[in-house]
Parts: structure tokens; sequence; C-alpha cells
């Protein structure tokens, strides 16, 4: 009786959970109605492709994006367009004044955090019993979800009952909509926002809010969800072809940005952009990390020992770049920084 | 047909005494110009004996309408005039010659030869009845009646309905060679006040108080008096722009500290707010502000909010005597340090002592309240929101449990509907009649 109850609220629409408890664990299940029917193993397609994450999170790799990233504490902490309220005001001593300054340096890192750079989750899972006496005992897939407290989303085991009897643990997409039902996460919608559609994706990159859709992906979606993987790639294509890349400096989506050019060998409009705004440092941890990722290129020709900053984004433009539009515009750069030279030589002595 | 045409004529010399221009003693000279004038058509034509001696004849329409209208000189100072009615003309936009029916009379409302061949003498003739004639004269008639009021701008209105106060009246007059550019005045105050003197009894003026102000720190306020209104603006003008002050602004928006300050009865304690706040006070302070050039600002008034000029006394009083951060670090020997929470409630210092910051404070001494530091030892009163009547009610409170059961559900359908998984009923939900 109460199953049919269920099923019948289901088709409009809406869950109903009935918890239950077994040995000292919290199991809730639900029931789903959908479409799209599982039998065997997901597709791999996503597996083939190199993890990024190790890289991604080595030791060495995160001081060079860290310091690519830039630390302007008045952008990282600039107004927010939410309602302002009254300020407060201080009086300090220089020691006080000190710590205060050390504390806002914490707040300000906290808001540098980088989301991890991740392949695309597989959508595989895996069946853990076939039980045709149950078939057809529903017309909706029963889920049972552990929702003892302390665990992690990505760790808690979710499974699927399906009506023909099968019992397999949750795909990827199950995993993310189960998770939310009982565990919300403050500011991500139940379903995917249009915004994050294609069409509507490219009017909102075409009015150049790209700190704004990357923050927003970044509450909607995990870092190895396909569409989060589609959204930020999307956004790093439109900052390159406009060539904005410094709205995003001093964000947490700069490492991630420097990060993807990188892995996908296209890092030479970001380094002419950090020729031309004499970052010459980054450029460098730029070429270096292009190295790290793709060991299969010699590095021996452009990272020579001992030599500046300036030849070694030479031998890089020399040796490396192929396509000639972006050479081009890298020589450039060079050019102008070289001329530009003596000037801040005659500039820093006076 | 006979006594037709003569009711006509009839109906032609009353027209003529109604508008004043022929007197009733030319009543029979005017009606033998008629009779002779129509008598090309009329052979038959009989006088007969009729005494039209009434007042309507004897009078001219001047004075049958003051009959109606008009009020005694006494009447008259006691403003008896305002609620009488008014004179109406009712020969407005009307021809000699036109009545009630359509005739054409030759000499009067049509040439006497024809344009033919210029021999011909024209005839009286009766037109064919034009009823709409009539409806149009009444409706030109109200038109051009009408007062017709200058619009102004909502924003170019004072604070009240047709009053002075609010409204702005221009930059004041040049002193040599400085002309206030810039500079824009509004009127506060704008009364009748009156003195009694020996020789001439009571003497009534009328008194301006106004302030003005180029929105950029500089403002000033000045009261004029005069018996004219206008010279009374003009004099408190001119005035107000030689008492100008600079008033320091925080980030040109707003005042740098809350502080209480008092003028006779009038007591103002007034907020330091954030930007985007705007303007929450007294009318009067208000506008006083846009003058300096605040943008944001809260005000509390205690005691008299009529007494506009002790309002604005005090006001500019409490603006002139902020201390700048500036000024507070150097007193202190410390750092005035801004925590503003939509930038994370970073740390910003905003002043710095010019000489040495001390290192660390002094045994047992406190920080002080910057809220509260400029109130001379008082606090605004806020008074307290009090509880509806009903809040106690068992009824409220099976409701308020009720509602507790379903308050989600009108954010949850509108997300669903958002996303796609519901139909927007409301939308397609055809249209009732309410009964």
């Amino acid at each position: 009786m109460r199953l049919t109850r269920i099923c019948r609220l289901l088709t409009q629409g809406f869950t109903r959970n009935q918890y239950l408890r077994t040995s000292g664990r919290f199991i809730s299940c639900t029931s789903i109605r959908s479409d799209e029917i599982l039998t065997s193993g997901g597709f791999t397609k996503a597996s083939e492709e190199r993890d990024p994450l190790p890289l991604f999170l080595s030791e060495e790799v995160q001081t060079w994006l860290q310091k690519m990233t830039g630390f302007d504490i008045e952008k990282i902490c600039a107004p927010k367009p939410f309602e302002a309220d009254k300020p407060t005001y201080r009086q300090l001593t220089q020691d006080e004044l000190e710590k205060e300054k050390q504390r806002a340096i914490q707040i300000a890192k906290r808001r540098l955090q980088m989301p991890p750079v991740m392949k695309i989750r597989d959508g595989s899972f895996e069946v853990l019993q076939k039980d045709p006496g149950l078939n057809m005992f529903s017309n909706a897939k029963h889920v049972f979800t552990d929702i003892s407290f302390g665990l992690k989303d990505r760790k808690r085991l979710i499974v699927v009952r399906e009506p023909d009897g099968t019992l397999r643990t949750a795909t990827g997409k199950e995993r993310d909509r189960l998770n939310h039902v009982y565990f919300p996460e403050d500011g991500r919608a139940p379903v995917m926002p249009q915004m994050f559609e294609e069409e509507y994706l490219e009017t909102i990159l075409e009015k150049g809010k790209y700190r704004y859709i990357l923050d927003r992906a970044c509450v909607q979606f995990d870092p190895d969800d396909p569409e989060f993987i589609r959204v930020t790639h999307r956004t790093y294509e439109v900052v390159c072809e406009r060539h904005q890349f410094d709205v995003l400096r001093s964000t947490r989506h700069f490492g991630p940005m420097a990060f993807y050019f990188a892995w996908y060998k296209k890092i030479e409009p970001l380094l002419t952009d950090m020729v031309q705004r004499d970052l010459l440092t980054d450029g460098v941890n730029l070429i270096k990390l292009y190295f790290k990722m793709h060991q299969e290129l010699s590095s021996t020709e452009v990272l020579e020992e001992n030599i500046d900053e300036l030849h070694i984004i030479k031998n890089f433009c020399e040796k490396m770049v192929k396509n000639p539009n972006y050479k081009g515009q890298l020589q450039l750069a060079i050019q102008a920084y070289e001329a530009a030279l003596p000037l801040q030589a005659k500039h820093s002595q006076s | 047909m006979a006594a037709g045409w003569f009711n006509l004529s009839r109906m032609a010399v009353h027209h003529l005494i109604i508008q004043g221009k022929v007197a009733s003693t030319d009543f029979i000279l005017c009606k033998a110009a008629i009779w002779r004038s129509c008598q090309g058509i009329n052979n038959k034509c009989f006088l007969q004996s009729v005494r039209h001696v009434t007042f309507i004849n004897k009078q001219t329409s001047v004075d049958i309408w003051k009959s109606a209208t008009g009020v005694s000189n006494v009447g008259r100072k006691r403003g008896r005039a305002r609620s009488s009615r008014r004179f109406v003309d009712l020969n407005k936009n009307r021809k000699l010659g036109e009545g009630r029916e359509g005739m054409q009379w030759p000499g009067l409302n049509s040439p006497v030869f024809s344009r033919k061949d210029g021999r011909e003498v024209n005839k009286l003739k009766v037109l064919p009845p034009n009823p709409e004639k009539q409806e149009e004269l009444i409706k030109l008639r109200e038109q051009s009646m009408k007062r017709k009021g200058r619009k102004i701008s909502p924003l170019h209105r004072g604070w009240t309905g047709n009053k002075l106060p609010g409204t702005s009246i221009g930059c004041p007059d040049p002193v040599e060679d400085y002309t206030f550019e810039g500079f824009d005045t509004s009127v506060l105050e704008f009364k009748r006040v009156s003195s009694m003197t020996g020789t001439m009894g009571r003497r009534s003026r009328f008194s301006a108080f106004v302030v003005t102000g180029n929105g950029n720190g500089l403002a000033g306020y000045g009261i004029g008096k005069a018996p004219n209104g206008r010279s009374a603006l003009r004099m408190a003008m001119n005035r107000a722009a030689q008492h100008l002050i600079y008033v320091d602004r925080y980030e040109n928006k707003t005042v740098f500290h809350n502080f209480f300050v008092a003028f006779h009865k009038t007591r103002l304690f007034v907020e330091k707010k954030e930007q985007g706040y705007g303007l929450v006070c007294h009318r009067a302070l208000k506008t006083i502000a846009q003058k300096i050039g605040i943008q944001d600002l809260y005000c509390k008034v205690e005691g008299s909010t009529r007494n506009i000029q002790s309002l604005t006394k005090a006001f500019f009083e409490g603006l002139r005597r902020q201390e700048t951060h500036q000024e507070l670090a150097d007193r202190l020997s410390l750092h005035v340090v801004e925590y503003r929470p939509e930038m994370d409630n970073i740390p910003r210092v905003v002043a710095s002592p010019m000489s040495n910051v001390r290192e660390k404070r002094e045994d047992g001494e406190e920080e002080v309240d910057f809220e509260t530091l400029y109130y001379s030892g008082r606090l605004p009163f806020r008074k307290p929101k009090q509880e509806p009547f009903y809040s106690k009610y068992q009824s409220f409170e099976r409701k308020m449990r009720q509602e507790y059961k379903r308050r989600n559900q009108p954010d949850a359908l509108r997300l669903r509907i958002v996303h796609g998984l519901q139909p927007d009923y409301e939308v397609n939900r055809p249209k009732t009649k309410k009964q």
C-alpha cells in the first residue's frame, strides 16, 4: 500500500523518504523514476585519458600556480555584489594592526584555494547482485543511501535496486542527485541552471562575466562532473580568444586556467600576456609547468642552466612555438619588453 | 412666417444689447434698421407696439452679471469674493448676427452686395439649422474658462502640494567677479510674519529660510524678510551665499562618524552609513544634505521636528564639529582601521598618526567604542517594535503552526517551475469573473 503511494507521488515529481535503522547505520530508501535503463557497465572513454589530478596536486606545480595567480588583496576581497552593511571602526596599535593584517592574508588565501583539475568521471557502475525473484516488484528504481553522520559525499554508499531485481552501485549523476536530496549544498540548484546550457553560456561569456560563471560552476558541480569540465574549458577558451587573462588574476580560477593551457599545449597567448605585463617569472614558471607535463619534449634546449628569465622565454619562442601567428605576437611582446628595458633602468636609478 | 422673422429680429436686438454694444434706448432705431434691411423679402411687415422695459434690457451685461456674482467691498475684504461664482462670458466665440437658427443677414454676417456683379443686393436668407453649433460654442467657452496650470516635474515640486519649501530657486546672484557656478538653492521655510508698529499698526512681511550649496561640500543657510515674497527669497539666498562653510565628508559620501548635536529643543542623532544607504532623515535635513553633497545618512530627531531653523542650525553645527579620521588618529596616536562586511571584514587603514604610532596600549586601557564616541554620553531612544495585538491569540498560534508546515512550499513550487519540472499554471490560468 505504502509502495503504491510512494510510486504515485513519484509520478508527480515528488520524493518520499523512508528511514530504516540497521545495525547502527541510517539507511534511507528513495524511489526514483528515470527513463534511462542501465544494465551493463558504463562507457570507458574517460578512463583512457591521463589523470591530471596527481600532477595538479604536486607541491611544485601548486607553488608555480599560486605564484602565477598573484596576490592583490584589494581584488580578492573586492566589494561583493550583495547588500552592504555599515562599516565598523577600530583604533589599533602597531602590533594589533600587524596581527590583523596577518588575519586578512589568511582570509585572502582561503579565497584563492583552487578547484582541483580532474579528468571526467566515468559513468560506470558495479553490479552487486541479480535477484530474478524481485523482477517487476515495482515500476520505479529504489535507491538506498547511507546517511550516517560523518561520511563524505564521495565516499557514501549509494546502491540502486532496478525494477528487474538487479542491485548495483549508483552512477555519478545519481550520486549527485541523491547527495543533494539529503545533504543540499548552499547555492547548488537541484537541476542544472539554464545558464550552463551551451546557448545561454555563450551569451554570458559574451558579456565578459567569466568570474561569475566560473564561481557559479564551482558551487553547482563537482570538479569531475562532465558539465563542470565543459563549462570551465569553454570559458578559458573565450578568455584566451579575447586576451582577457587579467580578469582572472588574483582569483581562484587563474591556476586551473594556466594548467589547462599547459595541458593542451597552447600557452603562447598567456605567455605573451605575461611578457606584456612584465611578469617574466610567471612566464618561466609556466614554461616549467609545460615541460613537467609533457616529459616527451626535451626541455634541455629551453631551460638551460644559468640563464636569465628573458632568455628562457626567447628560447621557448624560437624552439617550441610552431604557430606563426602566436610566434609573431610573442616575438613582438619580447621586442617591446627589450625596448623598454633601458627606460626602466633609468627610472629605477632616478 | 411673419411672426417667425419678428422673433428672430427680437433675438438679434437682444443679442446686441447683451453684448453691451448697443444701449437699450437705441432699441427702436436698431429694430428699424433691421426692418429696413429685410424689406426686400417681406413687404407685409408690420410693427406691433411692445414695451420691452425690464432690467434685462435696461442694464448692460456687465451690470447684470455683477448683480449675480458681485461682492461688496466689505465682503471682498472678508474674503467672500473667493467663493462667489465667476463671470461667464456667454458671447464668447459668438459672431454678431448668429443665433440659434441659422440666418444670413446681409450687412451683418454676410456682404450686402453679391460678389458676382456687385450690383445685386443680397437678400435675407434662412440657412439650414446646425444643431451642433450650440454644443460647440459651449465646449469652446468651457475650454477657455479652465485655468491652465503649469506642469512641474515631480522632482522639482516641493515637499508638499503647491508650497514653496523643498523647491529649488536657482543659484545666488554673483558677487563682483564670482558667479556661484554649480550652486543651487532650496527653500526650507516660507511664511508670513507680522509685527506691530506704532505708526502703521500690524505690518506683515514674508520670511524665507533657504539653504544653498554646490553639492560638493560647500553650503550655507540664510534668512530674509521682505514685504514681497520674491524679494524675501532673493535676500535669503544671497545671505546664504555669504555664509558658506566647507563640510568635510568621508569618501564624498557620508559623515565621518555618528554624532549628537542639539540646538534649543531640537536634538539630532546623526549616523554614518554605508554606500548606497541613501538619506533616511527629516525632509529638511535631506534637502540640506543634498545641497552639501552627502549621499548616505541616517538621522533621528528628538524634540522639535517642526522648527526648521533650529534643525538646520543644529545640523550645520554638528557637521562643523566633526572630527576626521586623521584628527582622531593623531589625537590617540593609533591607526584608525575600517572593516567593511562586503569586503570580508579585512582591515583597511583609513588614517595613521602623523607622528609616532603607539606600539602597545597602556595597562587597563580599553578600546574606544567608535559608534558612541561622539554621542556625548547620550543614546538615541530606539522604540522596540511592538508585537501586534493578535500575536498571543490561540487562533494566531494555530495559524502559524499550520503555515509552518507549508513554509517552503511556495519557494519549492517556484523552483520546480523555473527548472521546468512542473507547468506554470499561473500563466495559463483562464480568467475567471470575480463574484
